[in-house]
């Protein structure tokens, strides 16, 4: 099996931060928002490990360790935004972020 | 090197012919076709199927829901850690048992914060602590986005 | 790759003495557990006695600091590379300045939280938790020296903020603002771990040490570094809510339970500035993309870090004091106004130089911090007592406060006059200095927008001085301060006159706390 290198897997994350970014600008719905956010970070955890293992020195497992705590907090942030935003849809039965317009100049 | 690629091609024409054959050609000329109105539904585990899939969940489906995520994500750390514990062992290891027991420890607080909140609790107590009849889950329809 | 015991107890013994430089952090942890089990006794504990443990823990964490004040730099935790000491956090003058700054804003909020009606309703001690989690989150950031630390620091303050700006559940305001706050700091934060991955791999290392020689070393792609920077920078800024991430401020400050307002606009800014400092310090003042590289420019253009901050900070102080023109709540008014700040202390970022010479430059922008944080705190905490009081957040309500309430009326002035910076308060001297390295930083425009911008911002704040003291109230009642709170907003008031005119020691004072 070839190596594709590590300019194969830089487009993939970049590929996966722009549709998240994409998503993020876009979309209405919170919780589509949040999935947008996941692939922005999943676009970086894919730099970290690739990066750990094309570039950074032998031995050295920090983009790899870094990634666990990306998706350990990315887990974190989805679970208090999911908290909070049950908590809006209980007090105004909508996920739509421009219906959350209780607060304007 | 370019002829290595001649396999897959071969292999896929092959694949893809076998299943226009098979899916299209023989299943025509071989199966029976009995008509059913209860061949038409949707199959949901052997139960008739009830209203659209664009059911409502009941919101406590979503606070069990996010603690278990939680806790699953958080072991993930354990693992890094037992990797490379067997060294330590070699020295002793004491202070990086005792290091991740803290961190355990820290997340039994959580659990326990959880639980003594009644988070885990399908009913959930009030504050008055009777259990609060909860209404069933609306089966109410949404709109397809 | 095989560990030999040799390694084993050299990271071990890096470990336990990281742990003794770990002090503050560990008390504030345990604060944190100690006041989630407070809430499960099955008696129902006084409502004062959860405030008590978070200021107990918060004092003795900044006691704790001020006698172990570290001299030099020591780093903590990390790994060792031949005998280079890699830190995951650092112990030095600057982080423990910040770390006090961080600590003395939630010690000045709590007493605010034990007052508020709103917050007394329920079970408060999970929101002393929140407040001391983000302390403790801004601790890490303040000391940080890895990206790792950098992202956890950032992560854990925003993570406990959200949860305490959505602290009201059955507010639709509260729950909104919360909703706002995770949202943008959720893709503030992916931004920032997408530029964080491309600086770890054009440097190869996670170690701040490591990115300046790095980044002066020759074969370095300056325009990809920059690009990556830059997506770090939106992180920091969100959390300073300076310019290109500051949309969320005005909502957050006015949904959030009003001390946790003071105490974001406050600690958390100044977290989101230590971070942002030591990040930009470690690049290295070379750090600059030329054009040269591309053919057809002129020689010697290109821009670096001070062009981008100068930016931002001149787009932060015109957006937040533009904005701040229209605002008929007080909230929504000190939100904005907290973003021109932000952009007031970007001018003195932009001008930082990371040696010796750059003391100077630290200590003005160190003195405006103090100055911002006796400032801003004492209208937070005037406006919380009138909030609490009144009912309401408008400026109409403010009409006649100097006669109802002459003591908050003459504090909230000075406050304001400060904000503004005039003579004699301690916003007009910090304002000076830091124009005055503005300008020997060769940033004569930046001078020129910002006091194009403090003439702007003369609209706002005497609009509301004028209300104060001018306009006549429908109601002149007023119900009494008590005397405890008289003497807290003294405290933070009269340093401000003191600052004024006798400001040379402490301006002396804050050189010395330089990176």
């Amino acid at each position: 099996m070839p190596d594709v290198g590590l300019k194969a897997y830089l487009m993939v994350a970049a590929a996966l931060f722009s549709l998240g970014m994409g998503v993020v600008i876009t979309r209405r719905n919170a919780i589509a928002v949040l999935c947008g956010v996941e692939l922005i970070l999943n676009g970086a955890a894919l730099n970290f490990v690739a990066f750990n293992r094309y570039s950074a020195p032998a031995g050295r497992l920090d983009g790899q360790i870094f990634t666990i705590f990306i998706i350990i907090l990315a887990a974190a942030e989805a679970a208090i935004a999911l908290a909070i935003l049950l908590n809006v849809f209980s007090i105004t039965d909508s996920v739509l972020i421009d219906e959350a317009d209780s607060l304007k100049e | 090197m370019g002829f290595q690629y001649a396999n897959v091609l071969f292999g896929l024409l092959f694949g893809v012919a076998f299943v226009i054959l098979n899916v299209a050609v023989l299943s025509r000329i071989l199966a029976p076709r009995i008509k059913d109105p209860a061949k038409e539904t949707t199959y949901e585990c052997g139960e008739p199927a009830v209203g659209s899939a664009w059911v409502r969940f009941d919101m406590r489906f979503y606070t069990v829901a996010l603690v278990f995520l939680i806790f699953e994500v958080e072991v993930a750390f354990l693992f890094p850690w037992a990797a490379v514990f067997h060294h330590f062992s070699k020295i002793g290891g004491l202070f990086a048992f005792l290091e991740v027991f803290v961190f355990v420890a820290i997340l039994g607080v959580g659990l326990v914060y959880c639980w003594a909140k009644g988070d885990l609790e399908w009913v959930k107590s009030t504050s008055s602590g009777e259990a609060a009849v909860v209404p069933p889950a609306p089966r109410g329809e949404l709109r397809a986005p | 790759m095989q560990l030999t015991g040799d390694r084993l107890s050299q990271i071990q013994d890096l470990l336990e003495r990281g742990m003794l430089g770990f002090v503050p952090e560990i008390i504030l942890s345990l604060a944190v557990i100690a006041l989630l089990l407070c809430d499960l006794g099955r008696r129902r504990i006084r409502p004062a006695v959860p405030g008590w443990i978070a200021g107990l823990a918060l004092g003795l964490a900044a006691l704790w600091i001020v006698v172990n004040f570290p001299a030099g730099t020591s780093p903590l935790f990390g790994w060792l590379e031949g005998s280079v000491h890699k830190p995951l956090l650092v112990n030095d003058p600057f982080a423990a300045f910040f770390k006090l700054f961080v600590l003395a804003a939630s010690l000045v909020v709590l007493p605010m939280c034990m007052q508020s009606p709103l917050l007394n309703k329920r079970s408060t001690s999970e929101f002393y938790a929140l407040l001391v989690a983000a302390s403790l989150g801004m601790l890490i950031m303040a000391s940080s020296a890895n990206l790792l630390m950098i992202y956890l620091g950032i992560e854990f303050a925003s993570m406990a903020s959200y949860l305490a700006v959505g602290y009201f559940k059955q507010d639709r305001r509260s729950s909104e603002a919360g909703l706002k706050y995770v949202i943008y700091g959720s893709v503030a934060s992916g931004i920032m771990i997408f530029g964080l991955s491309l600086v770890y791999g054009l440097t190869g290392s996670l170690a701040l040490d490591d990115l300046a020689s790095t980044v002066t070393a020759s074969g370095m792609n300056a325009t990809a570094l920059a690009v990556a920077s830059i997506l770090v920078f939106a992180g920091f800024a969100y959390k300073m809510a300076a310019f290109p991430m500051h949309f969320w401020c005005p909502d957050v400050y006015e949904g959030a339970p009003l001390p946790f307002t003071a105490y974001l606009s406050v600690a958390s800014k100044a977290a989101g500035f230590a971070v942002c400092i030591r990040f930009l310090m470690a690049f290295g003042p070379e750090f600059r993309i030329r054009f040269t590289d591309y053919a057809g420019l002129p020689d010697g253009a290109g821009f670096g870090w001070k062009e981008i901050i100068a930016a931002a900070s001149a787009l932060s102080m015109s957006a937040g004091n533009l904005a701040a023109l229209k605002q008929e709540n007080i909230r929504r008014m000190l939100a904005y106004s907290s973003i021109a700040h932000a952009g007031y202390l970007l001018m003195g970022v932009a001008v930082l130089k990371p040696d010796d010479a750059g003391s100077e430059q630290f200590g003005a922008l160190l003195f405006y911090f103090i100055v911002y944080f006796l400032m801003n705190l004492g209208a937070f905490f005037v406006v919380h007592l009138v909030t609490v009081r009144t009912g309401e957040e408008t400026i109409e309500s403010y009409k006649g406060l100097g006669r109802r309430a002459p003591f908050l009326a003459v504090a909230l002035t000075t406050c304001l006059v400060s904000l503004l910076g005039i003579p004699p308060t301690g916003g007009f001297i910090g304002k000076l200095h830091l124009l005055s390295e503005v300008v020997e930083g060769g940033l004569i425009w930046l001078a020129v927008v910002a006091g194009i911008n403090t003439a702007i911002s003369a609209y706002f704040y005497f609009k509301l001085i004028k209300a104060i003291h001018l306009d006549k109230a429908k109601d002149e009642s007023f119900p009494a301060v008590a005397i405890s709170n008289r003497l807290l907003v003294a405290a933070l008031v009269a340093p401000l006159l003191i600052l004024g005119i006798f400001f040379a020691p402490v301006s002396e004072w804050t050189k010395g706390f330089g990176l």
